[in-house]
Order: C-alpha cells, then sequence, then structure tokens
C-alpha cells in the first residue's frame, strides 16, 4: 500500500515532510479539530516508523515527531476531559430528579402492600397484649414483675401513638 | 346491605379496567446492564489516564466526574426497581389484604369484638375484602406507575447528554491509543529502524545473486545473523501494537454499545408510558439484546 512516505529518499526529504506535518498539527489545533488534531498525531507516528536510515539526524527528526504526536493527542484527551467533566452538574441536577421519583414511587409500592396499616394493627395487637399482661401482673404479679409490664405498655403505647401520627401525617 | 357486595365487586372490576400491568422487570435488567457498562468504560479509561504521567490531574478530574456519572446510574437502576416494585406490590396486594385482614381479625378477637366461631362470616369478609383490595391495588398501581413514569420523562430526555459524553471518551479512547503508539515507536524505533537498514542491504545483495564477489556472499550471510536479535525486537513490538490496537477496538466498541443501549432504553421509557397507556403489552426484545451485548462487551474489556 503506496503512503506519503514512499517517495522520500534522503535527509531533506524527511525534513520536509516533518516541517508539513508540523505545521498540519498547528492548523488542526488552531481550529480545535480533535479528529484532524489525531489523524495528524497518526502520521507523525507513521513518520518515526517509516523514516530511514536511522542515522542521528534522521533519528533527531524522529524524536521531534514523537513528542509533537504525544503532545497532540494528549491534548486532545485533556480537552475532552474537561468536556466531560464540565457536565457533570447537569447530570448531578438529572440524578436527584429520579431520586425524587424514585422516593415516590417505592411509597406508592409500600401503600399498596398496605405497609403502615400493618405497622398500625401490630402496634395495636402489641398494645393490647401489654394490657392483658399488666392485668395478670395486677392480680398475683410481683413488685418488678409489675414495673417490667409497665415499661412494656408504656414502649407499646409510644410505638402506637408514632405509627399513628406518621398514618395521619403528622411530625413525630 | 349483602346483596350489594356483588354489585360492588362487578363495578370495581369495570372500573379498573382488570388489565393486567406491563411487565417492567426487562427494564430493570437493562438498567442494570447499561450501568455496568458504564462503570466498565469508566474504569478501563481511567486506567489508562493513570498510566499517562502528563495527565495525573486530567485523570482525577476525569474520576470525580464519572463517580457522579456512575451515581447517575445508580439512580437509574433505583427508579427502574422502583417501577418493578410498583408492579409487584399490585400482584402482591391481594396477599397482603389477606394478611392484614386476618391481623385485625386476631385484634379484633383479642379485644372481644369478634365471638369466638364466628370464623366462617370472618373468612367470607377476609376474601371479599382482599379481591376488593386487589381491584383497587391494581387501578392504584396503574396510577402510581403511570405517574413515575410520567415525572422520569424530563430526566430521562436530559440523559442524552450522555451521547454528548459518548463523543469525548471517544476522543479520550483514541488520543491515549495514539500516545501509547508514539511513546512504543520511542522505545522500538532503533530496533525498527536497524532491520529496516539490514532488509534494504540484504534486498540489494540478493538481487546481485550470482553476481555477488566473495566478502558481498559473507556479508549477505552475516545479514541472515544479524538480523536475529532485531527481529526478535520487531516482535515483540507488533505484540505490544496489537494489544494497543485490541484495547482501543474494545473500548470504542462498548462506548457505542453503551451509547446505543441509552437510546434504546430512553425508547423503551417511552414506549412503556405508551403501552400502560393504551393497556397493552410491551415489547423489550431489542432492550433485552442490547443488554446482552453490553454484558458480553463488558466481560470482554474485564478480560484484556
Amino acid at each position: 500500500m503506496a503512503t506519503e512516505f514512499d517517495k522520500i529518499k534522503d535527509l531533506a526529504g524527511w525534513q520536509d515532510k516533518l516541517k508539513e506535518l508540523l505545521a498540519a498539527a498547528e492548523k488542526a489545533s488552531a481550529k480545535n479539530d480533535a479528529d484532524a488534531r489525531l489523524a495528524v498525531a497518526s502520521r507523525l507516528n507513521q513518520f518515526v516508523l517509516e523514516s530511514s536510515p536511522n542515522t542521528d539526524e534522521i533519528v533527531a527528526l524522529d524524536q521531534l515527531a514523537t513528542n509533537a504526536a504525544r503532545e497532540v493527542s494528549l491534548d486532545v484527551v485533556g480537552d475532552a476531559v474537561d468536556r466531560i467533566a464540565g457536565r457533570t452538574a447537569r447530570l448531578r441536577s438529572i440524578t436527584k430528579q429520579l431520586d425524587a421519583v424514585t422516593a415516590k414511587a417505592e411509597e406508592a409500592a409500600a401503600s399498596l402492600r398496605l405497609e403502615k396499616a400493618h405497622r398500625v394493627i401490630d402496634a395495636f395487637t402489641e398494645a393490647v397484649r401489654a394490657v392483658d399482661d399488666l392485668d395478670k401482673v395486677l392480680e398475683d404479679g410481683t413488685d418488678d414483675q409489675l414495673r417490667k409490664r409497665l415499661e412494656k405498655l408504656t414502649t407499646s403505647l409510644v410505638t402506637l401513638r408514632d405509627e399513628l401520627d406518621e398514618t395521619a401525617g403528622r411530625p413525630e | 346491605m349483602a346483596g350489594r357486595f356483588p354489585v360492588l365487586i362487578l363495578v370495581l372490576v369495570l372500573t379498573t379496567g382488570c388489565a393486567a400491568l406491563p411487565d417492567v422487570s426487562p427494564f430493570a435488567t437493562a438498567s442494570r446492564q447499561l450501568a455496568g457498562a458504564v462503570k466498565a468504560s469508566g474504569t478501563a479509561i481511567s486506567e489508562d489516564l493513570h498510566a499517562t504521567p502528563e495527565l495525573e490531574a486530567k485523570a482525577k478530574a476525569f474520576d470525580n466526574a464519572w463517580a457522579v456519572r456512575n451515581d447517575l446510574m445508580r439512580a437509574v437502576v433505583a427508579y427502574s426497581d422502583s417501577l418493578v416494585g410498583i408492579v409487584k406490590a399490585s400482584g402482591d396486594s391481594r396477599e397482603a389484604a389477606r394478611s392484614l385482614a386476618e391481623k385485625v381479625g386476631g385484634l379484633a378477637q383479642a379485644v372481644g369484638v369478634i365471638q369466638p366461631g364466628a370464623g366462617p362470616a370472618v373468612e367470607v369478609a377476609t376474601d371479599t375484602a382482599a379481591f376488593v383490595w386487589a381491584q383497587i391495588a391494581l387501578a392504584r398501581a396503574a396510577a402510581s406507575l403511570e405517574e413515575a413514569l410520567k415525572a422520569a420523562q424530563p430526566a430521562i430526555e436530559r440523559l442524552t447528554i450522555i451521547k454528548s459524553d459518548s463523543k469525548d471518551l471517544v476522543l479520550v479512547v483514541r488520543g491515549l491509543s495514539e500516545a501509547q503508539r508514539s511513546e512504543l515507536n520511542a522505545t522500538y524505533n532503533e530496533a525498527i529502524g536497524y532491520r529496516k537498514d539490514l532488509a534494504a542491504r540484504r534486498a540489494k545483495l540478493r538481487a546481485k545473486f550470482g553476481t555477488l564477489t566473495d566478502a558481498e556472499a559473507t556479508e549477505l550471510k552475516r545479514i541472515d545473523d544479524f538480523m536475529a536479535p532485531p527481529n526478535a525486537e520487531v516482535q515483540k513490538y507488533d505484540e505490544l501494537k496489537a494489544k494497543i490496537d485490541t484495547r482501543e477496538k474494545a473500548n470504542l466498541q462498548l462506548i457505542a454499545a453503551t451509547r446505543d443501549a441509552m437510546e434504546q432504553w430512553a425508547a423503551a421509557h417511552r414506549e412503556v408510558a405508551i403501552a400502560l397507556e393504551n393497556r397493552r403489552p410491551v415489547s423489550t426484545e431489542s432492550l433485552t439484546e442490547a443488554a446482552v451485548e453490553l454484558r458480553d462487551l463488558v466481560k470482554r474489556i474485564r478480560e484484556l
């Protein structure tokens, strides 16, 4: 396959080719054309592989071409990363929007599962049991047992009140 | 009063439409695959950025920016799961109502509202309540699902920002690969040049075959020996270059597939909303295919 380097025969030819490539790199950078910059970087890399013989002068040209190719490529990368970072704030706001929708949908699912009603009934049942327990202890229990049952009853009633408050939408 | 129940149930069934909700689970599966692909492409690019000393600051900036993308995908997955949650809760509503009714019955008995022996009547009431609640739940689930889909749609439309990200990710991958090739060329330039010079000399001598002087014939023989070390070096170069090429190709494929899957995902979201509105099934076949392709590409990237 023919390449742009095939007809170059001597040092002067390689020097001219490198000048041409560096000028193209500068032009692409000035236009901020990422695709053109990467295309030139690829040509500069090819220059290094094609240039010969490996005399000191040619090796020096290769070094220039390598540095230029790397610089141009990394500039393209850096600019792209800057643009990606620049869009981050907008993505954060989308995340917030979605989280809000999710919270509402989860609430709807919980309501379909009758979660609040289940919790209220559980709390009621627990409170009734606590009252029953207290009744028994009042008949023939010790003071310590009575204290424990009262504590249990208080806890049950507080839980029930909290559940009812939450169900009615009042702050706890 | 008892005679009104069947009428009430019939009215409920007719007004709720009694249609099943769309199956949104493929949508949730695709969301997970999408989140995995976004994470995998970010990780692969971050690794390459951190491996380039000149880009250390950019690598950190990229990591911070990509963490926000990963968090967004976490929100996308949670949102999709919440849609599945609504559909599932609607399906489980009968059981939830039955269990609640049983609890209420237990409580009523404990406080003495229901006399022992009223079992069969309570059971009938429980079954009826569970059935009625299931119909109400279906209607409420459809409304909640519709509401969630509508509320999320503007955010989903804005996800097209990811498309712009894809364009820049392509540039990052191509730029990094080109920079890696520059470095590789610089490392192996001497060996490649030496081999090229020897090959040129050998071709020249071979062209003179039959008219070679003794010195030239000896030189030709020695060139073959001289070429062994640069040949080995060039082979190493070829292997490393192939690695760069393969990684670049795999990364570009993953970016393209993620962008396409994101588009299909957004389209599927619209489709679910329309299907729900028209009470018809959702076709998620292409979305599932995209999810499978993404899963395979992520696997390949991880293996590189």
